[in-house]
């Protein structure tokens, strides 16, 4: 075999060698600046679900007391009919059944009281619920973010190892 | 006052962390995978860089052993020409005769070598040289070729190699030795003597009394001296011009133009003394070995009557044109009346691919015509017809292989 067809073949492996290493300095600077790109997405994402968590739960409270002056307003008018009813009634049965009277109308009112603070307790946990899973989603949502990012930092800290063609053909160790 | 967290919350949150330690631990996981597949990659690059460092290495250490080989035949080479005394010839195939289609793709880097017109591969070189008895070796004779230097055949000598083939023609032959003959006179021929004494003894000369039996008597004495060890130089030299002078008077013409011996008379002598058959090429050598000049054809004429330059007979020795080599060229030019290879040093329209000169256009400065259309070097051995006119003539042939094998010309005729 000629001496040019083995230098000729070296040239080529050298070529091929260096045209690989270029090749792989330009793949890792894309998957470098793909990376930052994607990181900075997720920081928009986390601003994005802060305010998406504050406003669940400014939502998750105006229900709240929407469904609280509503009970309210429902016992009100329970307790209001109910002394209509006793003093009506009072007036036309006479003194003897006064206290008769007097005792049905304290118990209307004790069980008026009850359904509206059963009522509340109902809308309290319905709210704590609520704004449990809107915390719960901001949290899972934080630590996905948390680990993308981790992701992404190691991906942009292999990628710097090879985003030139000396380190990408490990010649740096020279 | 620190706000109570509810526990439905605390439970929700406990989810949502469990959750966070899940994604941290997939987290976990992909970057130890990178850094698993970061080392491979680092290894690869390792072994990639190593193999390419043992392919640089083993190239280096290829081409000094080429050097060493080549030194080592160039050696060789040296000997066999101080041995010899005969020119080594080399000839590489290249890609651009391959390009330019005077040989076959397969014979690309193909090397050629002949000594005194034997072809010969490098290991005969080598065992040759080998054999060689040291004594016998005047490397003061030997060319200094180097290894890779080719020997080319002189450019736009076609035509005296038509020449030179020309001289094995019985016709062509005859009618330029009859001018040499008549021009130079018969002690032209080296072997006049033996001729001499062939005529002197032939049944001819009883004929046609071209010598006396004096003059025989006197040539045998003259040559007896000159031929004995016993003479002294003095006596050789003396016998030398006593002969010298019987030479010249077989070809000498009188005042009438009359000879003692016409040329078609002594013409069948001369060639059975001179070769063998019409096809016979000699070498003509110094005192120490060099070769100076070939003989051609039947009455094996001197290639210095064809050839042209320092050391030919073109010119006398006060540099005027010779009247007898004119002659013979005009009337060989008649006989070898052949296209001859154009010349062809450079291809294209003009000399070299690029000059600078011929316009501020980069552009128009290239030569195009170089590599492209018939006139590109990769059309200038296509057309065979015209560089050899002999190939279909058998005659033609057999003198063309005659000045191949003495190593005069080249396979398209031009001289070395």
């Amino acid at each position: 075999m000629p001496a040019w067809v083995a230098a000729a073949a070296l040239g080529l492996s050298v070529a091929n060698t260096i045209g690989g290493g270029r090749n792989r300095a330009k793949a890792s600077k894309a998957q470098i600046a793909a990376a930052k790109a994607q990181l900075a997405d997720n920081q928009v994402a986390r601003k994005e679900l802060n305010i998406a968590t504050a406003q669940q739960v400014e939502a998750s409270e105006a229900d709240y007391l929407s469904s609280f002056e509503n009970a309210g307003f429902k016992s009100r008018t329970l307790a209001q009919e109910l002394d209509r009813n006793y003093e009506a009634g009072s007036g036309m049965q006479g003194f003897s059944f006064s206290g008769q009277a007097a005792e049905e109308n304290r118990l209307g009112l004790e069980k008026v009281n009850q359904d509206f603070t059963n009522t509340r307790k109902d809308i309290l946990r319905t709210l704590d619920k609520t704004q449990a899973d809107i915390f719960a989603f901001d949290l899972k949502e934080k630590a996905r973010l948390r680990a993308e990012d981790l992701k992404l930092k190691a991906q942009i800290g292999m990628a710097k190892k090879t985003d030139s063609t000396i380190e990408a053909l490990g010649w740096d160790i020279f | 006052m620190a706000k109570v967290k509810s526990a439905r919350r605390r439970a929700q949150e406990s989810v949502a962390n469990y959750q966070g330690t899940m994604y941290d631990a997939m987290a976990n996981e992909y970057i130890s995978n990178l850094e698993q597949q970061d080392y491979v990659r680092k290894g690869k690059a390792i072994n990639d860089t190593t193999q390419l460092l043992t392919q640089g290495l083993k190239l280096v250490d290829n081409i000094y052993k080429n050097k060493e080989e080549n030194v080592e035949f160039e050696g060789y080479v040296a000997d066999l020409e101080g041995a010899s005394g005969q020119k080594f010839k080399y000839e590489q195939v290249s890609m651009l005769d391959v390009l330019s289609g005077k040989n076959e793709f397969g014979d690309m880097f193909q090397e050629k070598m002949s000594l005194g017109g034997e072809s010969l591969t490098k290991g005969q070189i080598e065992a040759r040289a080998k054999l060689l008895d040291p004594e016998t070796i005047d490397r003061s004779l030997s060319s200094g070729w180097k290894y890779g230097d080719e020997t080319r055949a002189l450019s736009g000598t076609q035509k005296i190699g038509y020449k030179a083939g020309a001289l094995m023609d019985p016709e062509v032959a005859d009618k330029v030795g009859k001018m040499i003959y008549e021009g130079q006179g018969f002690q032209a021929w080296s072997t006049r003597m033996k001729v001499l004494d062939e005529i002197m003894q032939s049944e001819q000369n009883k004929e046609f009394g071209w010598f006396d039996k004096d003059e025989q008597k006197k040539f045998y004495q003259q040559k007896d001296i000159y031929e004995a060890e016993t003479s002294t130089d003095a006596q050789k030299e003396a016998a030398s011009d006593e002969l010298m002078k019987m030479f010249k008077s077989v070809s000498k013409a009188d005042e009438q133009g009359s000879r003692k011996i016409q040329w078609d008379d002594i013409k069948s002598f001369i060639e059975k003394a001179e070769s063998e058959t019409r096809y016979d090429i000699g070498e003509n050598v110094d005192d120490d070995g060099k070769l100076l000049s070939y003989d051609i054809g039947p009455y094996q004429i001197n290639s210095n009557w064809i050839m042209q330059g320092d050391g030919t007979f073109e010119l006398t020795k006060d540099k005027t044109p010779y009247a007898l080599y004119d002659n013979i060229n005009e009337y060989l030019d008649t006989v070898t009346d052949f296209e001859t290879f154009e010349d062809t040093s450079f291809y294209g329209e003009r000399e070299g691919f690029y000059d600078k000169t011929f316009s501020a256009n980069p552009l128009k400065n290239i030569d195009w015509a170089d590599l492209k259309g018939d006139r590109s070097i990769f059309k200038k051995y296509r057309n065979e017809d015209v560089i050899d006119p002999f190939k279909t003539d058998e005659e033609g042939n057999k003198r063309k292989e005659a000045l191949l094998k003495a190593g005069l010309i080249n396979e398209y005729w031009e001289v070395y």
